[in-house]
């Protein structure tokens, strides 16, 4: 008998993630979501996985490591290199009950399932009246270097096409409870993972299995008086690091989190505005028809009354991101840009 | 060191209002560049620097009234030994200061000014903070180019609180006023204990089922409470009495048909039927120098000469722009006079001196559709005539046949302490026999 001498992995048994937390309890985000997974899935049977190289190899950036040994091969599955098929089996399944999670190496390869996505997927539901309880995983996101086939962040097409929530966490402990979140949501849901937080930003986690975050609310992760930032993602560290180093100079920034982007929390995004009365809005995403540009149209349909300053945005141009590091520094937001936004908008 | 005065914009001006100055002190300001607007019981307008130099002290702020020849500031001239004003030769402080005047026409600057509220009384609380606190240097009180620029934020806090702007002094780029600015002002009045200015209105009664709720409560123009003060001040001090004659215009509604489009194209103006009643009426002023007169006192004083007053609304109220010496023109310089006149006065271009003078007035509400007016006298003129609307209406003609004719009403309201019925009446019958008897196509200059 081995098993009594085994360490106890997340739930108890001996296979466990590969991805563990920090001897002081905190955990990567990449962890976090692994985390998430494992305790979903621990909870609920209905639960699967599926998507190419989850199992054997632990997914292209071992999210899904030690799942395979613990769950076994029918809720762990390695699907052919088709992204269409893997949407088609997530409804299919989802209609006969099941609660699929679809890994996707990179988001950028979503759009090969995008008719499957946003057809059938977002549809569903109101065509027949059977919820698909499906969630779209995938890593998303530039500034790695990974040029533009590995570093789209795709949530205005999935938050344009209706019916599909979109969530863009920027924390650990948000990724692991909106991923819970998102598996017990009856509607799909899109979890998109931004790749270049993945193991640069860690923070300590829930460990209590029913801590969720809420899907739909933003949070303000810093306050202040003068301007509110409202970003999500990977700017948000930078909206972050920008705040901090004008604090210094006497501007105080607020930095709203979206953490969803569709259904968009509007709420704390006019609160805040009514505070500082002076916004800028940073996306990650493009420029044009962008998460951006619909946050700034809210703002100035909505607290027009408040503002001080015309809103601002800060977005890349609608271009392929650039391969070159220097050409995709230059095209991704920056914490210098941001800064100089943040006080050109102060002093407008 | 130069002295700015407060110029005399007319002969009857005795006081003006700065509205804002353009320089900040410490400026560099070249000779003849704006300096400063000011506003008059009837015209705003910009005044030139008499001087090239650098604008050292502001001593008047924005917003407040001093009479004519108030220093308002000094500028140290750039060269002494150059040619400008000899005022700059001798520093001496008893050297006659220069005299600023008007600029001929600042229509670009000049026009945002009469749309935004910045030119009412400094209230209270202002006055005593200024008085008070005199501003050190290093805080001039003039506004920057962008103190016009009122977010929506700040004009939504400004008439919560009953906050005149005009009263705030922007701290945003280029002088604009921030949310914090107003802000700020709001609680500096509040520890001052002043109540707002305009306090909201009233809860309404309850309304009736699809009545409106909504009250606005706004200051008034400069412009409008100066023709409040004027009409009142008329109407209490004249005996005003009104007589009305109708003519038949027909021939000149033929006249002007007939020509209006070579007169367009011949003198780039449109041909209007009031220079014709200008025309007739500068003959009949003539005939009747009392009705060309005004009152002083115990005196009556006369003019050999007819400067027309002709009404003009616009934007921000009534002005009425004078031709100077109408009695030398003839049909056609009337009518360019008039066209440039009311232009100037609807892009806020007139300089002062274009709006005072007048010997008699006329007003012609008949574009609106009006059939008879009774206007009030325009001070200190003596009569005031109205030229209503021209309609076609069945009239006994010489051979007792009913036949439709052009008509109009023409009347005058008069001062009955100058003139009587008689002559008054004698007047207008005079216009109407012009009107209607006159050959005016020679004096259009058109060939037939």
């Amino acid at each position: 008998m081995t098993t009594a001498t085994v360490e106890a992995g997340a739930a108890g048994h001996g296979a466990e993630p590969r991805g563990k937390r920090t001897e002081d309890g905190q955990a990567t985000y990449l962890v976090a979501i692994a985390e998430a997974l494992w305790e979903e899935m621990e909870r609920d049977d209905r639960v699967y996985l599926l998507g190419e190289d989850i199992g054997v190899y632990g997914g292209a950036f071992k999210v899904t490591e030690g799942f395979l040994d613990r769950f076994g091969p029918d809720r762990v599955i390695d699907t052919p290199i088709a992204e269409e098929t893997i949407v088609g089996m997530a409804v299919g399944s989802a209609m006969e009950g099941f609660r699929p999670v679809a890994e996707f190496q990179y988001a950028d390869f979503m759009s090969s399932g995008f008719d499957e996505i946003t057809t059938v997927l977002a549809r569903y539901h109101y065509r027949s009246g059977v919820p698909l309880p499906v969630v779209l995983r995938g890593p998303s996101g530039g500034g790695v270097r990974a040029s533009s086939f590995h570093s789209i962040n795709p949530e205005p097409w999935f938050a344009h096409a209706g019916g599909i929530k979109v969530i863009c966490p920027a924390f650990p402990a948000d990724a692991k409870g909106l991923l819970k979140s998102a598996i017990r949501d009856d509607n799909p849901v899109m979890f998109l993972e931004h790749k270049w937080i993945y193991r640069r930003i860690k923070e300590p986690v829930p460990d209590d299995p029913d801590a969720l975050e809420p899907i739909s609310v933003a949070r303000v992760r810093r306050e202040g008086r003068d301007v509110s930032v409202i970003t999500y993602g990977a700017m948000v560290h930078k909206a972050l690091e920008a705040a901090e180093e004008l604090e210094r100079a006497g501007i105080s920034a607020e930095v709203v989190d979206l953490r969803t982007v569709y259904p968009l929390d509007e709420e704390t995004v006019l609160r805040s505005i009514e505070k500082t009365s002076r916004a800028l809005v940073v996306s990650e995403s493009y420029r044009f028809v962008g998460i951006g540009a619909e946050v700034a149209a809210t703002i100035a349909e909505k607290a027009f009354e408040h503002l001080d300053a015309p809103v601002a945005r800060l977005s890349p141009p609608n271009l392929p991101v650039p391969f070159s590091p220097t050409l995709e520094d230059a095209f991704l937001p920056q914490v210098a840009d941001i800064r100089t936004a943040i006080e050109r908008l102060s002093a407008w | 060191m130069t002295s700015v005065q407060m110029p005399q914009l007319g002969e009857t001006i005795v006081e003006g209002t700065i509205i804002r100055w353009l320089k900040r002190e410490g400026d560099e300001v070249a000779r003849d560049e704006p300096l400063f607007e000011i506003s008059t019981d009837k015209v705003d307008t910009e005044v030139p620097s008499p001087v090239t130099g650098r604008l050292v002290r502001i001593l008047v702020p924005e917003g407040q009234t001093v009479p004519v020849g108030t220093q308002l500031a000094e500028i140290e001239a750039a060269d002494a030994q150059g040619d400008a004003a000899p005022a700059q030769a001798t520093p001496a402080p008893s050297q006659a200061p220069a005299q600023a005047t008007p600029a001929p026409s600042q229509a670009p600057a000049q026009a945002p000014s009469r749309s935004a509220p910045s030119r009412r009384e400094p209230s209270p609380a202002t006055a005593t903070a200024a008085a008070s606190a005199p501003r050190a240097p290093e805080a001039p009180p003039a506004r920057g180019p962008r103190s016009r620029v009122l977010s929506p934020v700040v004009r939504r806090l400004a008439a919560e609180h009953g906050l005149d702007l005009s009263t705030v002094e922007g701290t945003g780029s280029g002088g604009r006023i921030t949310r914090a600015d107003v802000e700020a002002a709001i609680e500096a009045r509040a520890a001052a204990g002043v109540p707002a200015a305009r306090p909201g209105p009233a809860p309404a009664p309850a309304p009736t089922e699809g009545a409106g709720t909504g009250t606005e409560v706004r200051p008034l123009s400069h412009i409008r409470k100066a023709i409040a003060k004027h009409m009142l001040a008329s109407v209490n001090e004249t005996a005003r009495a009104w007589t009305l004659v109708e003519v038949n215009v027909e021939h000149l509604v033929r006249l002007r048909e007939r020509t209006k489009e070579a007169f367009r194209e011949r003198y780039g103006v449109k041909l209007t039927y009031l220079p014709f009643v200008v025309r007739a009426t500068v003959d009949a002023l003539r005939a009747h120098p009392f009705v060309n007169a005004r009152l002083d006192g115990d005196n009556v004083v006369l003019h050999d000469y007819v400067n027309m007053g002709i009404a003009v609304s616009y934007d921000a109220g009534l002005i009425v722009p004078v031709i100077k010496g109408v009695d030398g023109m003839n049909t056609v310089g009337i009518a360019r006079a008039i066209a440039d006149l009311a232009s100037r006065a609807r892009a806020h271009e007139l300089r002062p001196d274009e709006v005072q003078g007048a010997t008699f007035t006329i007003t012609n509400p008949g574009p609106y559709g009006s059939l008879v007016s009774l206007p009030i006298i325009n001070q200190p003129n003596t009569g005031i005539l109205s030229l209503d609307a021209i309609q076609k209406r069945p009239v006994v003609v010489d051979d007792d046949a009913i036949a439709v004719r052009h008509m109009v009403y023409v009347s005058m309201s008069w001062d009955h302490r100058l003139i009587d019925g008689e002559i008054a009446t004698r007047f207008l019958a005079r216009v109407k026999e012009n009107l209607e008897t006159w050959d005016f196509a020679e004096d259009l200059g058109l060939d037939r």
